[in-house]
């Protein structure tokens, strides 16, 4: 790997641990920093700049590494968490790029930023805790705006040039593992939280089919009700799946299934349910046959038919199950398509050159890149 | 040369001599050709309007103790806020002008009450040059929040505001470093200044006194009032007389403490409180009295009064050792040194009135020594000199849109805020 020429700051509100929090915005900050380095080979160089009770520093790949600042107070919103240190652990950063733009920490990210006169680029993961930066129009402070869907893409409203790169999964470290386990089961990777719909797959599951729901039970009176659901049928609930078992878990299954909703079950309205939805990026990735609702960004990611499957109704989603249940070759003809797409389009090295791509453009042109305009 | 000149307050409107020589400072630079504007905070009264000065900045006031304590925890703290890191409508006043005026160097003074880390932000990121007349603590002061300096924003301020200042003292670059704020650009020294023109000063006796001292200023414990009333009563019991005038208002003590401690130390007939004067008729007084006491605490950054007291009175100074204007001054030569103690001071007293020290010689050399080396025609070219510089000085990187500057200033003071909002 050659000598880190650029290096580029994340800044994120939360990181992909334990410690932080483990969901798909968090997950796809640390793939993009990986893809940008192993895309670059070594030429980009990124720090994941993020927020903790104390400080700490901590390689987590080649190239990629994490500091995480002390927090004067800790927010009521994890979402808003800021520290006195961040304008100097951006200073030595070529670029920085905001995650969580519409955070209090996006917000003071864009300040710190574009303060410090560097290029600036925003991404939205769907974690909105502050709208002052919108009412102020402070996307205007970044150069670029960073969408990973068309759908992510259409909610920005802003003169910012938009510009869409989808994927980031990681397709070395999900697989199909060798030899490959028998598929006996439907899947829900995520975290358990009321948009992710996870109580309509319960609702549509085929009695006779075992469903593994996999992920941290953020929300515990929606777990209750989830656990409620199942009573009767072969549910299995996994809260504490490592990586490493998540992985298995794909291996195992016909599908994974991803029934986001605009509307939950406690009648509560989402704008952006999913942005793009890793988890089922990740089961592609391991051949395993993704199905989503039809809804916000997912349809852009599944091929139907080819590389997976949309549903509208529960019924539907029933059909689906049953269908890929019963037909082992459909599971293994749709998963290889997955990978496939996932190889050309999704992995964190295909948008991790795009990242570059644009990166080398805005640190190109940055010198004179601003004149007195108004 | 156009020069932009930023200042929280600017006459009439002043707080102490920080003001005072901006205005000086600003007439001396017009009479030298360039085109001046200040920059400065709306009137409380009535002023009429001048050419050269725009009220356009709003000052937030967290001096006013009695009405700052009367205010909501959380409005206080978002005061302090908008007084020393940043208030967006100031800086949107000075993106205004900037575009409007199009400076070739700003010289900055005072900013405190004007969110004045915001305001040197605004300057580097427009692409004005300045330089920074540092008569207090003004760095430290921004780079704080709640009195206390916060370590990150000071490390910041040094990294980024690279500037010329223009210290009245050694000691006053050394307290803010001390305090952790570097001032990374170009850091020279200059004294403060005095303006006018020489008249001959009284020719005065003090053998067998009584001593006629003058003191004025803000008139608070840490200025070395209570030290110099204590010194009154030493004296007294010496069975000499020193009678001494405090011209200004009083400041961080009820309205019984001097009473008090006149009582106290028995020196009800020898020392007046005479209230604030304006400036002319201050500096008329002067020549009522033999001396000006200048016993202010440690970190006094210069001392304008002692110089003014010896240009327009010919009075001895008699100063803190401590004391910027120290700096500046030969014991003995121009001035009397003191440790600012009250037996120190009753010895200088006494030191005069028995004829030990003749003060006649030192006074003249002090008066001389105003009119040549620290009045403000002397001292401009130098400061032009050095406006000229950071004017010429390559600039870092573009500049930057004023929409932008006034955006980051929003958002900046929408944080803080916001932050400020949720600790209450």
């Amino acid at each position: 790997m050659a000598d880190a020429t650029r290096t580029v700051a994340f800044l994120t509100p939360l990181y992909f641990d334990e410690a932080s929090c483990l969901g798909g915005g968090e997950r796809y900050a640390t793939n993009m920093a990986a893809g940008l380095v192993e895309a670059t080979g070594g030429r980009y160089r990124v720090e994941l700049i993020s927020y903790g009770v104390s400080p700490a520093r901590k390689p987590l790949r080649p190239g990629v590494s994490l500091r995480v600042l002390p927090v004067g107070a800790r927010p009521k919103d994890p979402l808003d968490a800021v520290s006195w240190d961040l304008p100097e652990a951006i200073a030595d950063a070529d670029l920085v790029h905001v995650h969580m733009a519409f955070s209090r920490s996006g917000e003071f990210g864009l300040l710190a930023a574009r303060q410090q006169r560097k290029p600036v680029c925003a991404s939205d993961h769907g974690g909105h805790s502050s709208w002052l930066g919108a009412s102020l129009g402070s996307l205007e402070l970044a150069d670029r705006i960073v969408a990973y869907s068309d759908f992510g893409a259409s909610l920005f409203r802003t003169p910012t040039p938009i510009v869409v790169i989808r994927g980031g999964v990681d397709a070395d470290r999900f697989a199909p593992p060798e030899p490959r386990p028998t598929r006996d089961r439907v899947l829900y990777v995520g975290r358990l939280l009321a948009h992710k719909g996870i109580d309509r797959l319960i609702r549509a599951l085929p009695p006779e089919l075992p469903l593994t729901v996999c992920g941290r039970p953020y929300d515990p009176d929606y777990f209750a009700l989830l656990r409620r659901l199942a009573a009767g049928k072969d549910v299995t609930f996994v809260t504490d799946a490592d990586d490493d078992a998540v992985r298995d878990l794909y291996a195992r299954a016909w599908c994974n299934v991803l029934p986001s909703v605009y509307v939950d079950c406690y009648g509560r309205r989402y704008r952006a349910p999913e942005l793009m939805g890793l988890t089922l990026l990740e089961a592609m990735s391991c051949e395993t046959v993704p199905i989503a609702s039809r809804v916000a960004a997912m349809p852009e990611f599944i091929a139907p038919a080819r590389s997976g499957y949309l549903f509208d109704s529960l019924d539907e989603l029933t059909a689906l199950l049953r269908r890929l249940a019963s037909e082992p070759e459909t599971v293994e003809r749709v998963g290889r398509e997955a990978r496939r797409q996932v190889l050309r389009a999704f992995d964190l090295k295909v948008a991790g050159a795009k990242l570059a791509a644009l990166y080398d453009e805005l640190l190109e042109s940055a010198p004179g890149r601003r004149s007195l305009a108004s | 040369m156009k020069i932009l000149v930023l200042s929280n307050f600017y006459p009439p409107e002043v707080v102490g001599g920080y003001e005072l020589a901006c205005a000086q400072a600003v007439d001396a630079l017009r009479r030298l050709g360039h085109e001046v504007l200040v920059l400065t905070a709306s009137a409380r009264g009535f002023v009429p309007p001048e050419d050269h000065v725009l009220r356009r900045f709003t000052i937030a006031d967290i001096w006013n103790r009695h009405a700052m304590a009367r205010r909501p925890a959380v409005v206080q703290r978002l005061m302090d806020v908008r007084s020393r890191l940043v208030h967006a409508p100031n800086v949107a006043a000075l993106a205004e002008t900037v575009a409007d005026f199009r400076p070739d160097v700003a010289y900055v003074h005072n900013l405190t009450g004007l969110g004045g880390l915001g305001l040197i932000a605004a300057l580097n990121h427009l692409g004005v040059p300045w330089a920074w007349q540092l008569g207090d603590s003004v760095p430290s002061y921004c780079c704080s929040v709640w009195g206390r300096v916060v370590p990150a924003l000071a490390e910041r301020f040094g990294a980024e505001a690279r500037g010329t200042f223009i210290a009245v003292s050694s000691r006053l670059v050394e307290e803010i470093e001390g305090l952790g704020v570097p001032l990374n650009g170009r850091v020279e020294l200059l004294p403060y200044w005095v303006d006018g023109r020489p008249r001959p000063v009284p020719r005065r006796r003090i053998r067998n006194g009584p001593l006629r001292v003058v003191s004025a200023g803000r008139l608070t414990p840490y200025k070395g009032i209570d030290l110099l009333i204590e010194a009154a009563g030493i004296v007294k019991r010496s069975r000499w007389s020193v009678e001494i005038d405090f011209f200004g208002a009083e400041a961080d003590v009820d309205e019984n403490h001097y009473p008090a401690l006149l009582q106290q130390h028995e020196v009800e007939d020898r020392v007046r409180f005479l209230g604030p004067l304006d400036h002319a008729s201050l500096i008329e007084r002067y020549r009522d009295y033999e001396a000006f006491a200048f016993p202010t605490w440690e970190r006094e950054p210069f001392g304008i009064g002692p110089i003014e007291a010896a240009a327009h009175g010919g009075c001895l100074p008699i100063i803190s050792q401590s004391c910027g204007l120290a700096e500046w001054l030969v014991h003995g030569v121009h001035c009397l040194k003191v440790k600012p103690t009250a037996e120190d001071l009753a010895r200088a007293f006494l030191d005069l009135l028995e004829w030990r020290i003749d003060p006649r010689p030192i006074a003249d050399r002090a008066h001389a020594s105003t009119w040549r080396d620290f009045h403000i025609d002397v001292i401009a070219p130098r400061l032009e000199a050095l406006l000229r510089d950071a004017a010429d000085s390559p600039r870092a990187s573009p500049p930057g849109a004023a929409s932008e500057v006034v955006r980051l200033a929003l958002l900046a003071e929408g944080l803080a805020e916001s932050l400020v909002a949720e600790a209450a």
